[in-house]
Formats: C-alpha cells, sequence, structure tokens
C-alpha cells in the first residue's frame, strides 16, 4: 500500500509539472528561508553558552536613581573586583577586563598595533578559551606576562615558537609571552588580540582607587551552591559601603549579556532578543504562506483528482486511508522541498554571513541537527496536507463518480481567507521594509553638523605625544593637512562623561550626565563644526585656553545661562571658562537626538588626533606625506589611520543589517506568495475556460475578460491590506520607539504599501487572466 | 431462492435551497442471489441514484434496504465502506480508471484495501486480466488503451476481489457496438457463473441480456418485465 501511494504521489508530481514545480520551490523557498533565520536564531542565542560555568559567571553593573529613574551601566570602578574577591564568601573569583584597545607589540624589529585587553588571572580559568600553549594558573604568574591569540603569533612571529620570548608593550615595558589563545569563535563577546596581566598594569601606574571612575567591566564567579538571589542580595551595597558613591550593584548573568544589554529604569529590557523574536515570527510567516500555497493549489485541482478520491472510495478505501494517502503525497513534495532547501541554504551561508557579520554553518554532522531538521520537515508536510487531506476525503463518491464535483461552497471561501492571510503577511512585510529603509535613510541622511570628508584620526602614540607640537608645525607647513586637532576620542564616539559636573545656578539635586570631549585648537576647523557664539579653542593663540571650554547647543540649553561667554564650570576638581558655543553635531548615535557635551581645553588629556587632508592633492599622496612625517617623530608605532566618514558609516550596520534581512525575508515571503497566486490564478482560469469561451463567444472584449478575472483577486488583496495596514502601523510604530530620531508614520508610506501590494497581485494574475482571454473559445466549447 | 438485495418503500429526496425533489419514491424490489438485472427509464427517472443506494454509496431519505439480509439504510459512510469492501465490484459508462496508475495497479487496488498479501494479489490480478484478454497491457496507463479495452480492465477490478454483487451504470454508453457487445457477452458470462448483476442501461439490446427489466418513472417502479423465467 505505501508503495503504491508513493508511486501515485511521483507520478502525480510527475504528470503535473507546472503544479509540482510551483509547490515544490514554495515550499523549499520557504523551508530554505525559514532554515536560515533558525541558523541565525541559533547563533544569536549560542553567545558565551560554551562556557562549562556559564550559569555562575556574571558581569557586575552599576545601578542608580538619577532624577527619579534608574540608570544602570556596566562600567565599573576598578578596586571593586578585587573588593568582591576578597569581602564576599559567595564569589568564587574575579577578573576585571579593561576592554580592547590598540597597544603597539614589538618583536624583534617588528611593531603592530593589538587590540589589547587588561585581566586578572582568574579570567583563564573562569571563562572556557582553551590555551594552546601554557598553563591557566600559570601564563600570568609574573606581571611581566603577556598572553596572544594563534592570529596575533602568526602576525607578530609567524611560525616561530613565541613561548619564552620577549616583546616589548608601546615601546617601553618588556614582556615575556607565556601562553597562547586559540582564537576565539566569533559567537563570544571577548575579542581580542592579546591580554596583558591587571598586576602589569598596577605597576605601570594605571590602577587607581577611585570609586567614581566607571573604566572596567568586572567579572565574577559564584560559588556553584550559592543561590543568585542571595549574592545580588550580599553585594548589592558593596560600592556604597566602600565610598561615598550612591550607587548599588546588580549581577548581569554572561548568559543573557548578547541578547539583552540594557535595562530601562532598573528593568532587564530587551535588546537584540526583540529582533529575534520578530524574525523568529517572520520565519514562521514564511512556512506558513509556503504551506498555504501547497494547501490552495492542492484543493484547487480536487475536481482533478475527485475521479480517483471515488474510485479508491468505492474500491474499498476508507477515510482514514486518503488522509494518508494525501498527507504522504504532500510529505514527498516536502521531502524533496527539504533536501533543496539544504543546498540552497549552504549555497547563501556564505553571503548571509558576510551580510550579518556572522559564522553560521550548517551542522550536517551533528545528530542534533537531523534530530530538529527531520521532525520539523515532517511536521511542515503534515501541516501542508493536512488541510488538502481532510478536504479531498470528504469527497462523496456517489456525486463525484457522476462528475458532479465542485468545490464545496465552504472550501472555496477558506481558500480565500488563506490567500487574505498571505497577502496580509505580504502587506506587513513590505510595509516593514519601506519602513526600516525610511528609518534608515531618514538617519543618514541627517546633517551630522561636521564635515566628514577626507578627515583621519590616528591614536596618540607616547613617543608623538611628547613631540606633538613639532610634529603638527611639519604637516602644516607640508601641505598635506589643512589642520590638525587632538581629541580625547575620535569624533565618531565620546569615551568620558559625568555626572559631576557644576556651574552656577545648578539644581544640586538634579543629577545629569554630560559628555567629555576635547580640543587644542582647530576643532571647528578640522571637523568643520559651527561656532555660533564666541571662538573655537586655541592654546596656540590663546595661553590661557589651557581651560577654556566649549559647549554644544544641547549643553548650553542644560545650563540655561543667558550669556554662556566667560561662565565658569567645574569638571575634575578644575574651573573652565567658556569661549563659544558650537553648533550641536552627532557624535555618537545618529538615530538620538544630540546629547549635551563639553569640549574642554589641554588640560584634559588626549588619546587621538584627527587631520583633515589637503583637497589640493590626491588622498594617497597627503597619507604618503603625513607617514613620513610621522615615521620621524614616532618612529616605533606604525601609521594606522582611520577615515572617519567609514566610522560614520558603521554606526549604521546593524540597522541597515536589520534592513536588507527585512528585504531579503520580505521579498522571499512576497515571491512564495505570488508563486502561489499565481499558480491559484491559472487552475482559476483553467477552471472558468468554458465560462469564459461563452462570454467570449457573446461579445465581451478582452478587456472586459482580464477585469472579471482578476477582479476577484483584487479584492482579496484589498481586504489584506485593509487588514495588514494597521497591524503594520501598530508593529512599525513599536520599532520606531528605538529612535528618538525618527520619521513619523504617514499615510504616504502605506499608500505605497497599497499600491506595491495590489501591483504585485496585479501583475502576478493578470498573466494568466490574459492567457484565458485570448485563448481560442471554440476549444473550450467543443468538449460539450 | 435467497434474496440478495431487498428495498422496502425505499425513499431519496434531493433538496436545494428552494426545491425538494423526490428522487425516488417508494421502491420495493428484490434482487435475488445469479440475478441479472436491467434497470431502466429515460433521464432523471432516478436510476443512478437507485444503483448509488444498492451499491451503498448513499444512503436512502426513509425505507429500508437489506444488503446480505442486513439492514443498512442507517450504516455510517464507515460501515458501508466496510460492507463494500469484497462484496460489491462496480463498472461505469466513463470507465473511471485512475489515470495515474497502470492497468495492473488500477485492478489491484481493492485487494490493496482488502489488505492481502503481495503473492496472493499479484496472482488474482494476472489471473483476472488473462481472463478479460488485457495481460499483455498490463502496464499501460489507461489513456494508452481504447474504450473497450479500458472497460475491460474496469470490469477486471470489479470482479477481482469476487464481489457478490456488480453493479453497471451503462457499461456500454461510451463504446462502439462491437466492444459494447463484447462487454455484456463479459458480464453475461459472469452471471452465468453465479455473479448477482444489476445493471443501469439505456439501451433495450442491452436490457435484453437480463432475466428481468425494472422500469423506473418519476423515481417509482412502473412495471418490472421478466423476460426469462431464472433459474437457479
Amino acid at each position: 500500500m505505501f508503495t503504491n501511494y508513493v508511486k501515485i504521489a511521483w507520478r502525480n508530481l510527475w504528470r503535473n509539472k507546472e503544479f509540482s514545480f510551483i509547490n515544490i520551490i514554495g515550499l523549499t523557498l520557504g523551508i530554505g528561508g525559514a532554515v536560515l533565520i533558525l541558523l541565525w536564531i541559533q547563533y544569536e542565542r549560542s553567545f558565551d553558552q560554551f562556557h562549562e560555568k556559564k550559569e555562575q559567571l556574571f558581569e557586575v553593573w552599576n545601578q542608580a536613581d538619577f532624577n527619579g529613574e534608574i540608570s544602570s551601566w556596566g562600567w565599573t570602578p576598578k578596586p571593586l573586583g578585587p573588593v568582591l574577591g576578597a569581602d564576599q564568601a559567595e564569589v568564587a573569583a574575579f577578573s576585571r577586563y579593561q576592554t580592547p584597545y590598540d597597544m603597539l607589540l614589538k618583536y624583534q624589529v617588528k611593531g603592530i598595533n593589538q587590540q589589547t585587553v587588561v585581566i586578572d588571572p582568574e579570567f583563564f580559568s573562569m571563562f572556557d578559551f582553551p590555551l594552546i600553549m601554557g598553563e591557566k594558573d600559570q601564563v600570568f604568574a609574573k606581571p611581566e606576562s603577556l598572553v596572544l591569540t594563534e592570529s596575533a603569533v602568526k602576525r607578530l612571529f609567524g611560525d616561530e615558537n613565541p613561548i619564552g620570548k620577549e616583546v616589548v608593550l608601546e615601546n617601553q615595558t618588556s614582556l615575556i609571552v607565556t601562553g597562547v589563545l586559540a582564537d576565539f569563535p566569533s559567537n563570544t563577546k571577548f575579542q581580542f588580540d592579546a591580554a596583558i596581566p591587571w598586576a602589569l598594569y598596577k605597576q605601570l601606574g594605571f590602577e587607581d582607587e577611585f570609586w567614581g571612575n566607571n573604566s572596567v567591566i568586572t567579572y565574577i564567579e559564584l560559588h556553584p551552591e550559592v543561590k543568585v538571589e542571595t549574592a545580588a542580595a550580599n553585594i548589592r551595597d558593596v560600592t556604597q559601603k566602600h565610598s561615598s558613591e550612591q550607587v548599588s550593584l546588580i549581577l548581569h548573568p554572561l548568559t543573557k549579556a548578547h541578547l539583552y544589554d540594557h535595562y530601562d529604569n532598573g528593568v532587564l529590557a530587551e535588546g537584540k532578543i526583540k529582533m529575534i523574536r520578530l524574525f523568529f515570527w517572520i520565519a514562521i510567516l514564511i512556512i506558513l504562506i509556503a504551506c498555504i500555497n501547497f494547501m490552495n493549489l492542492s484543493t484547487a485541482r480536487s475536481e482533478k483528482r475527485a475521479k480517483e478520491i471515488g474510485i479508491r472510495k468505492i474500491s474499498g478505501a476508507g477515510r482514514g486511508r486518503l488522509i494518508l494517502q494525501f498527507i504522504g503525497e504532500s510529505m514527498v513534495t516536502t521531502v524533496i522541498a527539504s533536501f533543496l532547501a539544504l543546498l540552497i541554504v549552504s549555497l547563501l551561508i556564505p553571503h548571509f554571513n558576510n551580510l550579518m557579520g556572522t559564522s553560521i554553518y550548517l551542522p550536517f554532522g551533528e545528530p542534533i541537527f537531523w534530530i530538529i531538521y527531520i521532525p520539523f520537515v515532517i511536521l511542515i508536510g503534515i501541516i501542508a496536507g493536512s488541510y488538502p487531506a481532510l478536504f479531498l476525503s470528504s469527497l462523496v463518491p456517489a456525486r463525484i463518480l457522476k462528475g458532479k464535483v465542485s468545490s464545496p461552497k465552504s472550501a472555496f471561501s477558506l481558500r480565500k481567507v488563506l490567500v487574505v492571510m498571505q497577502f496580509t503577511f505580504a502587506a506587513i512585510l513590505i510595509a516593514a521594509t519601506l519602513v526600516v529603509k525610511s528609518q534608515i535613510d531618514f538617519a543618514q541622511s541627517r546633517n551630522a553638523g561636521y564635515d566628514r570628508d577626507q578627515l583621519i584620526y590616528l591614536m596618540m602614540s607616547d613617543q608623538l605625544r611628547d613631540k606633538y607640537e613639532p610634529f603638527r608645525a611639519e604637516v602644516l607647513s607640508s601641505g598635506a593637512a589643512t589642520s590638525l586637532t587632538r581629541t580625547m576620542s575620535p569624533i565618531s564616539e565620546t569615551w568620558s562623561n559625568t555626572w559631576g559636573m557644576s556651574w552656577e545656578g545648578k539644581d544640586p539635586d538634579v543629577t545629569i550626565t554630560i559628555d567629555r570631549y576635547s580640543t587644542d585648537a582647530d576643532l571647528s576647523k578640522t571637523l568643520g563644526l559651527n561656532i555660533i557664539e564666541g571662538r573655537d579653542i586655541d592654546i596656540y593663540k590663546y595661553a590661557t585656553d589651557s581651560n577654556a571650554v566649549l559647549l554644544n547647543e544641547a549643553a548650553l540649553k542644560l545650563m540655561d545661562f543667558e550669556n554662556p561667554l566667560g561662565q565658569l564650570i567645574k569638571d575634575n576638581n578644575k574651573e573652565w571658562k567658556v569661549v563659544g558655543i558650537v553648533e550641536d553635531f552627532v557624535v555618537n548615535s545618529p538615530f538620538h537626538q544630540v546629547k549635551p557635551l563639553v569640549i574642554f581645553g589641554p588640560k584634559a588629556w588626549f588619546n587621538v588626533f584627527h587631520l583633515k587632508l589637503s583637497p589640493s592633492n590626491s588622498v594617497a599622496e597627503n597619507l604618503a606625506k603625513v607617514e613620513q612625517i610621522f615615521d620621524k617623530y614616532s618612529a616605533d608605532f606604525p601609521f594606522d589611520y582611520t577615515f572617519v566618514d567609514q566610522d560614520y558609516a558603521n554606526k549604521f550596520q546593524s540597522e541597515q543589517r536589520v534592513s536588507a534581512l527585512t528585504l531579503w525575508f520580505s521579498g522571499l515571503a512576497i515571491f512564495i506568495s505570488c508563486l502561489g497566486l499565481f499558480g491559484l490564478a491559472a487552475f482559476m482560469a483553467e477552471q472558468r475556460l468554458k465560462e469564459i469561451s461563452i462570454r467570449k463567444v457573446l461579445g465581451a472584449s478582452s478587456a472586459n475578460l482580464i477585469v472579471l478575472l482578476t477582479s476577484d483577486f483584487i479584492k482579496l488583496v484589498a481586504i489584506s491590506l485593509l487588514i495588514g495596514i494597521p497591524i503594520a502601523w501598530y508593529v512599525m510604530n513599536i520599532w520606531l520607539e528605538n529612535f528618538n530620531y525618527r520619521i513619523e508614520l504617514g499615510v504616504g508610506i502605506f499608500g505605497l504599501v497599497a499600491l506595491i501590494t495590489l501591483l504585485i497581485a496585479l501583475l502576478t494574475v493578470s498573466s494568466q487572466a490574459l492567457k484565458a482571454a485570448w485563448s481560442n473559445p471554440i476549444k473550450a466549447l467543443k468538449g460539450d | 431462492m435467497e434474496n440478495i438485495i431487498k428495498t422496502t418503500h425505499l425513499k431519496k429526496l434531493y433538496t436545494t435551497e428552494e426545491v425538494e425533489t423526490t428522487a425516488l419514491d417508494d421502491i420495493n424490489i428484490e434482487i435475488k442471489k445469479g440475478e441479472f438485472v436491467a434497470i431502466m427509464g429515460p433521464s432523471g427517472c432516478g436510476k443512478s441514484t437507485l444503483l448509488n443506494i444498492i451499491g451503498l454509496l448513499d444512503n436512502p431519505d426513509d425505507g429500508q434496504y437489506h444488503f446480505l439480509n442486513e439492514e443498512v439504510a442507517k450504516y455510517s459512510e464507515r460501515q458501508r465502506s466496510q460492507l463494500r469492501k469484497g462484496n460489491i465490484g462496480f463498472v461505469f459508462q466513463s470507465f473511471n480508471l485512475i489515470d495515474e496508475l497502470t492497468c495492473y495497479e488500477n485492478v489491484e487496488l481493492p485487494l490493496l484495501y482488502l489488505k492481502l498479501p503481495a503473492d496472493e494479489r499479484k496472482k488474482k490480478v494476472v489471473e483476472v486480466l488473462t481472463r478479460m484478454n488485457i495481460m499483455h497491457r498490463k502496464d499501460h496507463f489507461p489513456q494508452q488503451l481504447s474504450g473497450g479495452q479500458q472497460q475491460r480492465v474496469a470490469i477486471a477490478r470489479a470482479i477481482v476481489a469476487k464481489p457478490a454483487v456488480i453493479l453497471a451504470d451503462e457499461p456500454t454508453g461510451n463504446l462502439d457496438s462491437a466492444n459494447g457487445e463484447e462487454v455484456m457477452r463479459l458480464l453475461e458470462e459472469l452471471n452465468n457463473e453465479g455473479t448477482t448483476i444489476v445493471m443501469v442501461t439505456h439501451s433495450p439490446h442491452d436490457a435484453n441480456y437480463a432475466h428481468r427489466i425494472i422500469n423506473l418513472f418519476d423515481g417509482k417502479v412502473v412495471t418490472e418485465n421478466i423476460r426469462e423465467q431464472f433459474h437457479v
């Protein structure tokens, strides 16, 4: 019996090639799309889940009440880790983590900048990052130790064994390579090239005991038997016990660090998980759309299958047998589609990884993959086959064998409902694509307030720090750059903020975070900023400018000075005098309003310098000249520069990925929907061929007939739009809440959604309508 | 002689939104084992409706129907399906073969649903195909055969499970006279071997093969002509 089912399923597939093609392609794309999304979701969920002690590992976060709102952040003071390790019995181990920073590592004559972190020795036992060389408890036995990743070893040593070799850090300190870490998998938040021990950092004088300086991430490992709630309650007030800082501590689980990356008013908020959930539903929708195609096309063909069903019934087939047979048929189609889907997915994965910055793969070799995939395919086969099976097996043999089969009214209505469902999904996805795209375009076309063209920045090396002035003079006189400015951080981000700033008239009860920035001179000239009051800072012109300060408009508004120039601002136990007001410019997220920013004079500190390259030479010429001068003053450090426009473009990366993902999967869903509609239209046209022919003989024009044939579908699509657009409006408004520099959802965008959806449906259906309208009426009528 | 089919006050109505049509009205017939009965009458008189009820494809709205001495008028689809299996064979005007199956597979179908083992199925199918003189075309699909050949396959399928009754609905309607004649002779032969045959037909010629002719008009039995005495 089973072979009979498979045989007839196969012959049916073969005989109705067009129908089978549509079904198989639809299901292939549906399954493929869903598999890709599910692999990606699995990848995002796997971040830092491979540590054996993952349930015991936490980031310690600060929490404080600012004007009635609870702020939470992951930066903590340097003394916190050791205090927790020493005083809290529930803490088994701790490691501070100074985030990766380019440091010069030099082996013999070869020096390269490597992303280097500062960690405590326990780091290696807390996290499961295998050491290829060296022992976990030995690598940081001495302060002058250096652990490199495999790739960093390759870059610095080539094929030489690095263990025991001397490497000079930042041209100053000799270190011995004591360990080599395997390269990090991409699904961990820890990504660096080199690690040095905290003991060295302390020895070099970078350690501070200031509880108000939140500059490192603190990781702790709890003892396995300790309850998280108990530990959290015990460490909550540690900072307050050791300092006057009014902050509490919370435990942020490492297992959640990737998907839940912030707190809203003290409550763990959904970060990336939101997007993952959204795409999970998109995967389900895509599968459903593909299943609906199968259902619609199968039941539309019921007239063709009716005879067979009748014969089987009078030959003794019970309903159960027939249901099994039809489920079996959908299973054959689904199994073929599932293999094709894996083929397509494996072809697409490299592009997907490239687009999304991920490293997903098809785990063919892992049994768990098949344990999930096979039931997944069977489930899809059952879903796709269920309705056709129930419908077809219910046909009454006495009627069908007399040729009296017409699809019962209710079934046709259900088919309509299914089409409406498909196009509702399609309309929502089209709307989502348009809204995401518009929002990104909106932010991208935002005036950043500074000119990114031909603007580069470099890290300030120790060598250059002492000889910056002659370097600057030489660069300017070379004609390679029109201006230079030293700053605290690249213009694309701020590295420091404070709620300790004060000024005349400030309400002492109000805590406000203000971003810090700095310059020596020519900030406005180099970055193309607009000074709207007063002047730029210029230490070379005004000796007193070392404690001058510029405010951006947002800061001015906050401080509410009537005459800002000459006002004094207190920060870091220093007094600063306002010399100018600069128009707001986008430093951090282009999707958010500009925050208050204070730009200090040279008494603050500098880590970076920006150069505006000269427009009169080529970029290559300018860079060559600057490099030559750079090498003269900072011979031991590599000339690693970054273009600001690239940095700025990177700010859109995550949203652009969402946009690309939405675009591709919406396109896929729409394509599958259209495939189904196309098939359905073909069957409808075939079914109505006699009616069309009679109408034609009676004088209907092709246009009349096309309207007749398409209007039913267009009505369905119109209903889909009525349902889909409000849903899309609601969902996309929620998404837009993530941005405070954002578009408003107007009628226009949804008008466009309606237009696109209708147009796509019309194009899909009209080809079939045309075919029917142009057919020779005699052919259809002769059979009667 | 034992009755194989007996209907008492059988009634069937077709109801649409506006009208109620009486398809069968107070039908009382008895068909004995081994009989060959033809049902005749003009289009729309209820012949096929009666055949469907006799064939357990449909239920009457009123009255009793005894099939093999069992009262089946109120049977569910599942019960009817069970009873049909192996007891009733159908032959249709339009052959009703499954296009996607070969001749052999079409004939095998009822045996599959009877869950017979493969070797037994093969034996029976080969036997019946040989008898119908169509064995040489067993691997062909229905569309590759002539009408007469298709009907022979259909008859093979109807008799392969050795049913007690064969119901034939205008079996020669789509055939030329030579092929029609051959089909009728086959049915006669089967009847001679003991199979009960109930045949709906328009053709007086075909009806001549039957022992008895039941004439229907507007859903009622109007006359019953006994052509020849039926002997056991």
